[in-house]
């Protein structure tokens, strides 16, 4: 997802990195922070691949 | 310079930072997890896709996680921004990032950049860049 500054509120949500930041592009946002979600939260130990 | 953990719900504090990636003219802001356990930086192949670059055409490497599930990797020299400040690092982009993974800034590219306090209690961490 993308957020602002402020890396709390959410601009944009998608699939991929590029989904999400062009439509934070579209919504004028030139520099959204791209981040992934957890999409539930437990436990997290290394990079889990 | 000085950053804080960040809360995911009620009970999880993760030492996830924004930093931004750099490929030639372009800069994506993307938030990554400073993970020591990690022996370099790995970045979703999503930030590839829009800096513009094929990450195929990378030197290619495998990594493996905790699952010992391995995947390929592909290895790029970029500039990441801490801070605002520039670092030329080689990271490596891989296309199977899961469902709970975040980037990663590890040993390479990161650690050996920086000395890394963590204080969880603060909810801080602290970066230093080694003298060159």
């Amino acid at each position: 997802m993308a957020l602002e500054d402020d890396e709390k509120t959410v601009i944009a949500s998608g699939k991929t990195a590029k989904e999400v930041w062009e439509k934070a592009q579209k919504s004028g946002y030139k520099m959204p922070i791209l981040t992934k979600m957890p999409e539930r939260l437990i436990p997290y130990v290394g990079s889990g691949i | 310079m000085r950053f804080y953990y960040k809360k995911y719900g009620l009970g999880f504090l993760r030492p996830v930072i924004p930093i931004e990636v750099v490929y030639k003219n372009l800069a994506v802001p993307y938030e990554v997890l400073v993970d020591s356990g990690a022996d370099f930086c790995i970045f979703d192949a999503g930030i590839a896709d829009i800096l513009g670059f094929d990450i195929e055409s990378g030197e290619r490497s495998e990594v493996a996680g905790i699952t010992g599930i391995s995947a390929p990797v592909y290895f790029h020299e970029i500039v990441i921004k801490v801070g605002g400040w520039p670092f030329k690092i080689k990271a490596a982009f891989l296309r199977e990032i899961g469902k709970f993974g975040y980037g990663v800034v590890g040993q390479n590219g990161f650690f050996d950049i920086f000395t890394v306090k963590f204080d969880l209690a603060k909810e801080e961490i602290e970066l230093k860049e080694r003298r060159k």
